[in-house]
């Protein structure tokens, strides 16, 4: 027994090792780049790749920048881990390593970068979806963030226009304002394509809870909705499933994706991906090449924040074949009508952080009594 | 309002009370006959999601959902293998093996998702298969009653089942007696001649058996691909209406039925403008009530002796 107990003491020592090991070196063959030299040594610190999603798209960004500088650019994700204790020695590590662009941030895990730009002045950080303007002025950080109201807004007219019913539904993660910014901007959405439309929201109160998320959206379905978008992480794949059903006996109901294009990532559950219409994007990967492209013509506004939306790229509708194989002439035109009032600024989104309240005052009207 | 209330008393929602409520009968009767031959099993949520992620999995490997199935199984016997060596074997604490199993599942699932799908949220990825909905002859046509009982998945109609074996093992047999000996007091069950670590082991297996097909209703029917941590604490549910049961089988599933009808009118109140938290909280309200009404009952029985 003891024989055992040792062995197994071992194996656990010698795997911790190994965990921490691979953990610590991100970037081990770091060539030298950095100051002094010609090629731009860039670093995007990432918590983790390979949700197919936020992270994923986020971490695309290495490949459009590559592609874009070629050998004038030394690009690459490091993972820090799921653990907050380890997000400040990452950045630091980063830091010390002297490269001359950091890219990180977002609301979960700005604090750490923040903390560590404010040491480092040299060194330009780039902040590639901030929460907190005030954190965000420090001199040598440059923060950006996506119009979220404004995939709302898309995906809102795409509803709007393809609901023949005149009623849609929103299955939401959580209620709150971050949420409901993607919301009150699919009501207006849907509303400019269809003055009658009427609206159900829900909140499944999880990400992680498909089931809940399907009961919510039979319930939809059973009330009449006919467009239900699916703004929940990974409870999401539960209004899928609920349309995927509903779609064997009535083909006019579909269902619309969030953040990535989902039509592609579920593509190996065909059952799944048939009923994903479209999907409101927000392109991480164009806005952090946009940004860092400023950043090395001297263009970047560091110290201040900017919002990018429609008109700059960094949000969009997924407009891949299905979608456009789904859309008639007429409807792809409506939609085209809407949305490019967005780029010209001619439609002004209703934003729920800047503006509070405003996502109440829209359910209260074409909320679904 | 009046037809929401319409809406409470119609077959469709008598349907989804019977949708939402069998993955916490399985996991209540999971806890329950694990916690009547003395093993608290607190694991279910675990040997839930790794029965949901397993289920997809081996479905998606051998083509099959009947083969998935027998994987479910499978795992829910290691699981319960696993749990038995620390518990009976090395005489740890099951509510700590309990937890650890737990966390363990947690994580390992995510880990196990990211190995086989490359994601770390869904097995879209993978080709799996779902297990059939059913249709009951005859009984189908007969209105209302046809319209709430028949048309459910494969797995109800097996949970149903289960909970009438059970009832019939743990009160008609000589072995259910062995059982609740076992839970009562092992030495006294000992001392009349009970192998207590076997009649406990079958019940540990038995028990991890009943959750991890728990899960696999989740990944393999209600949703036909698995997504991380799925399981949603229903694992949690059953655990309490297990402890609102006390002992009592069918108390435990007249509570896991009031449960399931507190998530059914969840869902159908999410429609409404009431706001979202107050509507999310009824069920585990229910529960709340039901642990007060217990310990009342308890303390009642205490002061009578």
């Amino acid at each position: 027994m003891k024989k055992f107990l040792s062995m197994l003491l071992v194996a656990v020592l010698a795997f911790g090792m190994v965990a921490c090991g691979s953990n610590d070196t991100p970037d081990a063959g770091n060539d030298g780049a950095g100051e002094g030299s010609d090629v731009t040594s860039v670093r995007i610190l990432l918590p983790h790749i390979g949700d197919q999603s936020y992270m994923d798209v986020t971490a695309n960004a290495a490949k459009l920048l590559s592609e874009k500088y070629g050998e004038a650019m030394d690009v690459q994700v490091v993972e820090m881990g799921d653990d907050e204790a380890d997000w400040e020695p990452a950045n630091m590590q980063a830091a010390d390593e002297g490269h001359d662009i950091i890219i990180s941030g977002n609301w979960q895990y700005e604090g750490a970068m923040l903390a560590v730009a404010e040491q480092y002045p040299e060194i330009k950080y780039l902040n590639f979806d901030y929460s907190s303007a005030e954190a965000n002025s420090l001199p040598n950080v440059y923060a950006i963030t996506y119009a979220a109201h404004e995939i709302g807004y898309l995906t809102g007219v795409v509803a709007g226009v393809k609901s023949q019913t005149g009623i849609i539904g929103g299955v939401v993660g959580q209620n709150n304002a971050g949420m409901n910014q993607f919301m009150a901007g699919y009501i207006q959405g849907a509303a400019d394509a269809n003055p009658e439309i009427k609206v159900i929201i829900t909140y499944v109160g999880s990400y992680t809870d498909p089931a809940t998320a399907k009961e919510q959206t039979q319930q939809m379905l059973t009330a009449g909705a006919d467009i239900v978008w699916g703004c929940a992480g990974g409870s999401g794949n539960g209004v899928f499933e609920a349309v995927a059903e509903a779609r064997k006996t009535n083909d006019t109901i579909w269902a619309l994706g969030v953040d990535t294009d989902q039509y592609v990532s579920m593509s190996a559950q065909p059952e799944l991906a048939s009923t994903i219409l479209t999907s409101g994007l927000k392109n991480c990967d164009i806005a952090i090449t946009s940004a860092v492209t400023a950043m090395l013509e001297g263009t970047a506004p560091f110290g201040t924040q900017e919002m990018l939306g429609y008109a700059e790229g960094a949000v969009g509708l997924a407009e891949n074949d299905y979608y456009l194989a789904n859309m008639t002439e007429e409807e792809l035109a409506a939609v085209k009508a809407l949305t490019d009032k967005v780029l010209d600024g001619t439609t002004k989104v209703v934003d729920e952080l800047a503006e509070p309240g405003v996502f109440d005052k829209y359910y209260a009207q074409y909320g679904l009594k | 309002m009046a037809n929401i209330m319409d809406s409470f008393l119609s077959a469709g929602f008598l349907f989804i009370v019977i949708r939402v409520g069998v993955p916490l009968l399985y996991a209540s009767m999971s806890a329950y006959v694990a916690s009547i031959a003395g093993i608290p099993n607190i694991a279910v949520e675990g040997i839930m999601i790794f029965g949901a992620l397993f289920g997809v999995y081996f479905s998606a490997i051998t083509g099959s959902a009947w083969l998935g199935l027998l994987g479910v199984i499978m795992i829910g016997v290691i699981m319960a293998l696993v749990m038995a060596f620390f518990t009976m074997k090395m005489n740890a604490n099951p509510i700590m093996i309990g937890i650890a199993l737990n966390l363990f599942a947690t994580d390992f699932s995510v880990w196990l998702l990211m190995l086989w799908t490359g994601t770390k949220g869904t097995t879209a990825t993978l080709p799996s298969k779902v297990l059939p909905t059913v249709d009951i002859p005859v009984i189908k046509d007969i209105p209302v009653i046809g319209e709430i009982i028949s048309g459910h998945y494969f797995l109800t109609y097996v949970c149903v089942a289960l909970a009438v074996f059970i009832y019939v093992l743990v009160y008609k047999t000589p072995f259910g007696l062995r059982m609740k000996a076992c839970g009562l007091d092992e030495h006294a069950a000992e001392s009349v001649g009970i192998k207590v670590n076997k009649v406990r082991l079958i019940a540990i297996i038995f028990s991890a058996i009943l959750a991890a097909l728990g899960g696999a209703y989740l990944s393999m029917g209600y949703m036909s691909i698995f997504s991380s941590n799925m399981t949603a604490s229903r694992g949690w549910t059953g655990i309490a209406a297990n402890a609102v049961g006390g002992g009592n089988f069918l108390i435990v599933v007249l509570t896991t039925v009031v449960f399931s009808f507190a998530q059914g009118i969840v869902n159908r109140l999410a429609l409404t403008a009431l706001p979202s938290e107050l509507v999310n909280i009824i069920p585990y309200v229910c529960v709340m009530l039901a642990m007060i009404f217990l310990s009342i009952k308890n303390m009642q029985k205490e002061k009578s002796k």
